[in-house]
């Protein structure tokens, strides 16, 4: 028997399993790409002056998330530069998530020991997980690039490196997830590992792209790599040789530990804990502050630092104003609403960190969802605790956490352009801005409440919810979307601040709405089967 | 006060599967009432409705006189339940989930904490998620056991726990009730446990009670099996009614009779002149296999 026995059944069970998530990310990939491609053709005819387009993609709220628009700018550039970036991180979280699941996840499960046990080689669920992977990776690419086809965007090496764009993030996270699900002995550990890592190298890469003096930051991250490929612009395709090295030395790490370490065990080995519960643990609620704590601690620490990060830039967002191109474009991308590219830049940076933080409410409550898959809330619901209690163990920390997010990045960006400035008013001002959000991101929480009063098996119904708003929010306006659709986004409705008007109308009711959801979702809880 | 389980007519449905159809149950306070069928047959339904945490489609059901799904609270903090298949929090310490149900039900009694620690030879330092099945049993049964409630809903609470920890589950549960006056029920198909904890019984079979009472009415009313060495060849024993199983080799007898055809066949073979007898009472096995076999094809 080979290290690689049983390597072809693996694979077909793990193409089983994910019937349904691996072709669903790769379509999705591709509509988006496809549409947004096609968008920038319609709104901008052939012979369009390529200088003020350029100017406006330089705002720092657009290099910090997609990096710099790669020269010399065509609209072929444009029509692929946002995508670019959006399908490498998916092509990343596809990677390390489908190489998670199928090693450390099911060897946690105890599924791998089942299967050990037949004839499988020792080395065999690592490379069918790697290459179930890697096939996703390369399956989304290629649907991407025929949709950026379709869209318009002329075949060329462009097109290659664009490939190689999203290719590139895909394979250094198949590595990581591999070498993180060797690391942790839990399925949990590994996905922060991986997570982790993710956040880093964006946020190195938001960093090197924003500072001219960092600009070599970009030399260390995979996303960095992928900017250097210049796609539609030089076109230049040998910095994939270094994510292809890179995880090549990851994978070969992964192979070398797997086939030295026990089965079910990792690099970080389980030491004892405290014989006896502290006084806290001692409800639904203190249960759940315990495993919420390091994770609130976590996000609030990133929100900090992204914080001050985005509001050192106060100041390259001020010498922009003065050409006055970009001013009338700003003043159209934000309707009329926002009297400086100052504001718009906040106004657009706190919707984006808000719709995040709506995303650590949406999982705070779910854990209602995997608590009654778990079979602990049938544990808990035996005991004294009582069906509302349990609900608001989830709830209230859920919007009490995504307020704290608001509050620690609205602080620290407030602070941190107040001290650029030397002007202290922009730390209220961009505080209550980011305030200003809570109603909308309570909406969503209340969503996911409503769904988890009615069925425990409604949290991929949130999930799909919570990615249409998140669609909505950053791309609806770009994909011309008709406003009764994008309206369906609650932070459609949140005020345009700072700059904007303060909408106490629909924050009133948008509050009122997420009572009423969160009030109807426990209504049914209460009165549901559980487990 | 009246008994301490008392559901007559219960059912529930999940959507197109009849789990429970009509099910009677009945506890006395302080017994230790098996609760026994096979896989799905609706115990575990049956106990979650009892936890409230199912709710009845119909039927009555009463639970420490009140009702499981109006009074969950106040009734919670007068039971413990130990599920069939224990899942605990990965990153906590079997202690601290000890303590943390003890809580939540109203209280542990330390001193019972630390025996039963002891006893279960349970280590309270280890994170849950390195636990085996049996050693995550074990601490939901501690738990349980420890907490100072007079009710105790366990679901096949032995499931994964070796021979020696099995034993020692039976020395607490029979001092439970003993010391204690706790009521128990006993889901189980390990019909050893059951036969040495309880007195009475309910078996189900599609969710509904196909038979219910103490160990020794249910043995009056099973098959004996007799066995018997004649002098001459007993005739008449083929045809007689309420005779089963019937195996004759010569002189040789065995044979499994109904109740009221015992007197019959002992008349028989003393006609034939008994060289040797030995009779046995059901064991709970045939009982069950008894029930289970006729039920079946009754039904086919």
């Amino acid at each position: 028997m080979s290290s690689l026995t049983s390597t072809g059944h693996l694979i077909r069970l793990a193409l089983r399993r994910d019937r349904v998530v691996i072709p669903l990310v790769a379509v999705a990939a591709a509509v988006v790409a496809g549409f947004s491609a096609k968008a920038v053709y319609d709104l901008y005819p052939s012979g369009t002056a390529m200088e003020g387009l350029v100017a406006t993609y330089a705002n720092p709220a657009t290099r910090a998330i997609y990096g710099h628009l790669p020269t010399p700018a065509t609209l072929d550039t444009i029509a692929t530069f946002e995508i670019s970036t959006l399908g490498a991180l998916a092509c990343a979280v596809l990677a390390y998530g489908l190489v998670r699941r199928h090693t450390r996840t099911d060897e946690e499960a105890g599924r791998l020991e089942l299967l050990g046990a037949t004839v499988m080689g020792r080395l065999a669920p690592l490379t069918a997980a790697l290459t179930v992977a890697l096939g996703a990776v390369l399956l989304t690419t290629v649907m991407g690039v025929a949709a950026i086809l379709w869209g318009g965007v002329p075949a060329g090496t462009g097109t290659i490196a664009f490939a190689l764009y999203w290719l590139g993030p895909g394979l250094v996270w198949a590595g990581v997830g591999a070498v993180a699900g060797q690391v942790s002995e839990t399925s949990r550990g590994a996905g922060g590992i991986s997570l982790a890592l993710l956040g880093v190298a964006f946020l190195v890469r938001a960093i090197g792209s924003l500072s001219t003096s960092l600009s070599w930051l970009l030399w260390l991250t995979p996303f960095g790599w992928s900017d250097k490929l210049s796609v539609y612009g030089a076109n230049r395709l040998w910095p994939f040789a270094i994510s292809l090295t890179v995880g090549a030395v990851l994978i070969t790490t992964a192979y070398i530990l797997q086939a030295r370490r026990d089965h079910g065990s990792g690099l970080i080995q389980p030491t004892p804990g405290p014989p006896r519960a502290n006084a806290g643990l001692a409800g639904p609620f203190g249960l759940l502050w315990r495993s919420l704590r390091p994770s609130l601690l976590g996000w609030s620490i990133a929100f900090a630092i992204l914080g001050i990060g985005l509001g050192t830039l106060r100041t390259s967002v001020d010498d922009m104003l003065s050409d006055p191109t970009i001013r009338d474009l700003v003043t159209q991308m934000a309707g009329g609403q926002l009297d400086s590219l100052v504001n718009l830049y906040f106004s657009v940076m706190l919707t984006m960190v808000g719709l995040v933080a709506a995303a650590f409410g949406l999982t705070t409550v779910l854990r209602l969802h995997s608590a009654e898959e778990a079979g602990h809330a049938e544990l808990l619901l035996s005991t004294a605790a009582s069906r509302t209690r349990f609900f608001l163990a989830h709830l209230i920390p859920a919007a009490l956490g995504t307020l704290v997010l608001l509050v620690v990045f609205g602080a620290s960006i407030g602070a941190s352009a107040s001290m650029i400035d030397g002007d202290w008013s922009w730390l209220s001002t961009l505080l209550l801005a980011s305030l200003a959000q809570a109603p909308a991101l309570l909406v969503v929480v209340g969503v996911a409440a409503l769904a988890m009063g009615i069925h425990s098996d409604l949290a991929p119904f949130v999930w799909a919810y919570y990615a249409l708003v998140a669609v909505l929010s950053w791309m609806g306006a770009a994909l011309r979307l008709p406003q009764w659709i994008i309206d369906f986004s609650p932070f459609a409705h949140s005020p345009h601040l700072p700059g904007g008007e303060a909408g106490w109308t629909s924050m009133a009711v948008m509050s009122a709405i997420a009572l009423a959801l969160a009030l109807a979702g426990w209504w049914r809880y209460t009165r549901r089967d559980v487990g | 006060m009246s008994t301490a389980i008392d559901i007559r007519g219960l059912h529930k449905s999940f959507g197109h599967t009849h789990a429970l159809n009509g099910l009677d149950l009945s506890v006395e306070h302080g017994e230790v009432h098996g609760f026994l069928g096979p896989n799905g047959s609706g115990k575990s339904t049956t106990l979650r409705l009892l936890l409230g945490l199912l709710r009845k489609d119909s039927g009555e059901m009463r639970l420490l006189d009140g009702d499981p799904w109006t009074d969950a609270e106040r009734l919670h903090r007068q039971l413990a339940y130990v599920p069939g298949d224990v899942s605990l929090w990965p990153n906590l310490t079997g202690g601290e989930v000890i303590d943390l149900l003890g809580r939540m039900r109203g209280g542990l009694v330390e001193s019972k904490r630390a025996d039963l620690i002891e006893r279960f030879d349970l280590d309270p330092t280890k994170k849950a998620r390195t636990y085996s099945k049996g050693n995550r049993q074990k601490v939901a049964l501690v738990a349980a056991l420890a907490s100072d409630v007079p009710l105790l809903l366990l679901d096949e609470p032995t499931a994964g726990l070796d021979p020696l920890m099995e034993a020692t589950f039976r020395d607490v549960v029979a001092e439970s009730t003993a010391d204690d006056g706790r009521t128990v029920l006993l889901s189980s198909h390990i019909l050893s446990e059951i036969e040495h904890l309880c007195k009475r019984i309910t078996i189900i079979r599609d969710g509904r009670a196909v038979r219910t009472g103490s160990l020794t009415d249910l043995r009056h009313l099973s098959r004996t099996h007799i066995e018997a060495q004649t002098d001459t060849v007993a005739v008449g024993l083929e045809t007689m009614p309420g005779v089963h199983d019937l195996v004759t080799d010569g002189t040789h007898v065995s044979l499994r009779a109904d109740p009221d055809a015992i007197d019959d066949v002992m008349r028989l073979l003393a006609a034939a002149n008994i060289t040797a007898l030995t009779a046995s009472p059901p064991s709970l096995e045939d009982l069950f296999m008894g029930i289970y076999e006729s039920a079946g094809s009754e039904s086919r």
